[in-house]
């Protein structure tokens, strides 16, 4: 993907506020591209709905400006943006049929009646709802009623397509079913998804790339890979994915390498990368379960007491406590070697100092 | 027995506590429902067509005609039917029951009533003993020549059936002849075009109502809580004050020197005084006021469950608002369009005071009549078959919603 050259929707400087005292979104600038799959994902009440909804046309933002392919966009209503959108309750017509609700884009677009039959058709085909063409929405199981509203989005051909936490309502695995689909359908069709999420895991599942909201800001903006491997700060961090804490203060820094002396006197190593070269009072140092590896009790290694074990099928969960009170999370294969942990035994621990990230704290 | 058939006695046999509770919890309801609305209304019905008068005062002449007809100028009934005549003047319990039958007999033509009341204090002061001597008939003769006339028999033999449909005809402008079923003259035709004007004034009241109604619960909906609340109680605010005391005011506003016409001639907006009131223009107005809360109540509380995304929905496919509206937000409000207005509409047909107190002579509907002939003429089957015409026209209009919007929508049910 040419990143540059192929800018669909830019967000510059845009502040909004209802109340006119304080801002829900504080300054956004994103640039989003031809073809991508964007997540904005962030906690309820993070300004990634409300993002949405500027970009959707049904608010306009207090300052800034929103350009779509170079052309100002705050003044196009939202029915002339001829963006496709996915809602929260699907938004599905309870008086039309699965075939009307299809129509409703095309016929709003006065196409004449057989050109939109033939889309309809091609809508259902794409979703895979034949025979349920005269059914009324009610009539649909969850999964039924999201795939109309994915293919009621899409049957007009929009260049952007704008999914508000499509799958909130869906039970576990049909969610993980629609995520594959609609990814498919991303691929299969080249459009642009700008698609709003408070879940994590299906942020980093679906998107090329996940903005995270913090407070009206976005704390960081890149692949699911970036954000998950190289998050730029603590809220990031902890915000995708499970992590471990640890609060400490730093003793020294030496080539990148950051040495955390813990209460209960033990020392940990980790990134300093994100300490931007000064020494703060307080860190906090970040390290996933999964980094973490077992080992024999040693000199050389770290060590802990065995408090929980939690068996999860695929894998194994640690319960560790570290000397005064520090407690860590362990995730280790399902293997001889961790089935033989016992309760209240001591284990080594290890990690690699790349894969722990020291924030400061303030 | 199968198993299928075992299961359902089994089923029927577990639920018949719970079917119990059900029949007692609904037992008072029921039962208040059956005394004092089932049965009135089955009295009514029963009294538009009832017709005790003539059997209850001339039982035994009612008997002795049996059937006869009185088509033919000659036809007169034989000596035994005058003499019963004579026993049922002389044995009347009272004048009441001779009163009520001379104005029964009177519907069919006027003037019978002098008959029989002049018959009637002829033979109150009579005995027993004069039927003994001479010829009945000669004698009633004597009394009124009318008495030998055929045409009298053939009213009296018409209105003397126990049950008549003279009052429901009557109702519709029709009446019974010898030829059939025939309209009355053009000059006494009246309650049909009551019928119509009553269904006009809650026609153009409850059309009123929706336009009004309609844009002021579409903000209800959409308006900040407290704005919702202060709009609210103002549509609730006719509901909360008497009747009499709302008219009342209306009139202190409407009337010629009232509040309105005075505020306008100091403005200079009109020279003269606008009738305002006690014609058809104060009579909507008064009615679109007090049933205002009957429209948009309803209306509100369907509004109030369509999710505002279906607009938004609307208009990310590209519908302008406008559109939308008709073709989205419209239909979804239809159950509350079809029972507000249907509630208004059958409310505003029964209407009875306000038209009375704000409205001329020819803005009185049914419920007026209904009351004037209960009332004033004592005239029970008239009044009767007058509301039974009001039920029926409520009826089909109920129907004719029932089938555009759907009973179900109608209840408030999706």
């Amino acid at each position: 993907m040419n990143k540059t050259a192929d800018t669909l929707i830019q967000f510059s400087d845009v502040q909004k506020s209802y109340d006119g005292k304080s801002l829900v979104i504080k300054n956004l600038s994103l640039s989003i591209f031809k073809g991508e799959f964007l997540t904005l994902l962030g906690a309820s009440g993070s300004g990634k709905t409300t993002t949405l909804m500027m970009l959707a046309g049904f608010e306009s933002p207090t300052r800034g400006e929103i350009r779509m392919r170079g052309k100002p966009i705050e003044h196009v209503p939202a029915h002339q943006r001829g963006m496709g959108m996915v809602f929260q309750n699907y938004a599905l017509f309870p008086h039309m049929s699965v075939a009307e609700n299809l129509a409703y884009p095309l016929k709003m677009r006065r196409m004449d009646r057989t050109e939109r039959d033939i889309k309809v058709k091609r809508a259902i085909d794409m979703v895979q709802l034949h025979g349920m063409e005269q059914r009324r929405p009610t009539e649909l199981s969850g999964g039924q009623q999201q795939r109309v509203a994915l293919a009621r989005a899409m049957v007009f051909e929009p260049d952007v397509i704008l999914m508000d936490e499509p799958l909130g309502a869906l039970d576990k695995n049909l969610r993980e079913h629609m995520q594959y689909e609609i990814k498919q359908l991303h691929r299969s069709l080249g459009v642009t998804v700008v698609y709003v999420t408070h879940d994590q895991s299906e942020a980093l599942t679906m998107s090329d790339r996940v903005a995270v909201f913090h407070k009206g800001d976005i704390a960081q903006i890149g692949s699911p890979s970036t954000l998950y491997e190289r998050p730029n700060t603590a809220y990031v961090a902890n915000f995708i994915g499970e992590n471990n804490t640890l609060t400490g203060t730093p003793a020294l820094v030496e080539n990148g390498c950051c040495h955390i002396s813990l209460a209960g006197g033990v020392t940990v190593k980790g990134s300093a990368s994100h300490l931007n070269g000064y020494l703060p009072k307080q860190v906090e140092l970040i390290i996933r379960p999964e980094k973490i590896r077992l080992t024999e009790a040693s000199e050389t290694s770290y060590r802990a007491v065995v408090t929980d074990k939690v068996y999860l099928g695929e894998h194994i969960r640690v319960h560790l406590q570290l000397a005064n009170e520090h407690k860590l999370v362990v995730r280790v294969a399902n293997d001889q070697a961790s089935r033989n942990l016992q309760c209240g035994h001591i284990t080594g621990f290890r990690w690699d100092v790349a894969d722990a990230h020291a924030f400061p704290l303030n | 027995m199968d198993a299928s058939e075992s299961l359902a006695v089994a089923h029927h046999r577990s639920s018949r506590r719970k079917r119990m509770v059900s029949v007692l919890l609904l037992l008072p309801l029921v039962s208040y429902t059956a005394v004092f609305f089932l049965l009135p209304i089955g009295m009514m019905l029963y009294r538009a067509v009832s017709n005790p008068e003539l059997i209850d005062a001339f039982p035994r002449t009612v008997q002795a005609l049996n059937h006869r007809s009185f088509d033919r100028d000659a036809d007169l009934p034989e000596e035994t039917v005058f003499k019963a005549l004579e026993q049922d003047f002389i044995k009347a319990t009272s004048l009441g029951v001779i009163g009520d039958a001379a104005r029964r007999l009177n519907y069919e033509n006027s003037g019978y009533r002098s008959l029989i009341m002049t018959t009637a204090r002829y033979y109150r002061k009579r005995t027993q003993t004069i039927l003994q001597a001479g010829s009945a008939r000669e004698r009633l003769e004597a009394v009124d020549n009318r008495w030998t006339t055929p045409v009298l028999w053939r009213d009296f033999q018409r209105a003397s059936p126990a049950y008549t449909p003279y009052y429901l005809l009557a109702a519709l402008d029709l009446k019974q002849t010898p030829e059939g079923i025939e309209r009355v003259p053009a000059h006494q035709r009246v309650n049909l075009d009551l019928t119509l004007r009553t269904l006009k004034i809650a026609s153009i009241v409850s059309l009123s109502c929706l336009i009004l109604g309609f844009p002021l619960a579409a903000l209800m909906v959409k308006a900040s809580r407290t704005i919702q609340i202060v709009l609210l109680l103002a549509v609730m605010l006719p509901f909360w004050t008497s009747l009499l005391a709302r008219t009342s005011a209306w009139i202190v506003v409407l009337q010629e020197k009232g509040l309105l016409n005075t505020l306008l001639m100091r403005l200079g907006v009109i020279d003269q005084p606008i009738a305002l009131i006690f014609n058809s223009i104060g009579v909507y107005i008064v009615m679109v006021h007090i049933l205002l809360p009957f429209t948009v109540l309803p209306l509100y509380n369907v509004m109030k469950g369509i999710p505002s995304h279906y607009m938004r929905a609307s208009e990310s496919m590209g519908g302008h608002p406008i559109r939308g509206f008709f073709y989205v937000y419209l239909p979804l409000t239809l159950t509350g369009i079809g029972s507000g207005t249907l509630l208004t509409f059958i409310v505003a047909a029964g209407y009875y005071v306000t038209p009375t107190l704000v409205g001329s002579a020819r803005e009185q509907m049914l419920g007026y009549y209904i009351a004037f002939y209960t009332n004033t003429t004592v005239n029970w089957g008239m009044a009767s078959a007058l509301g039974i015409v009001l039920i029926a026209g409520v009826l089909m209009v109920y129907l004719l919603a029932a089938r555009l919007v759907g009973i179900r929508q109608i209840a408030g049910l999706r």
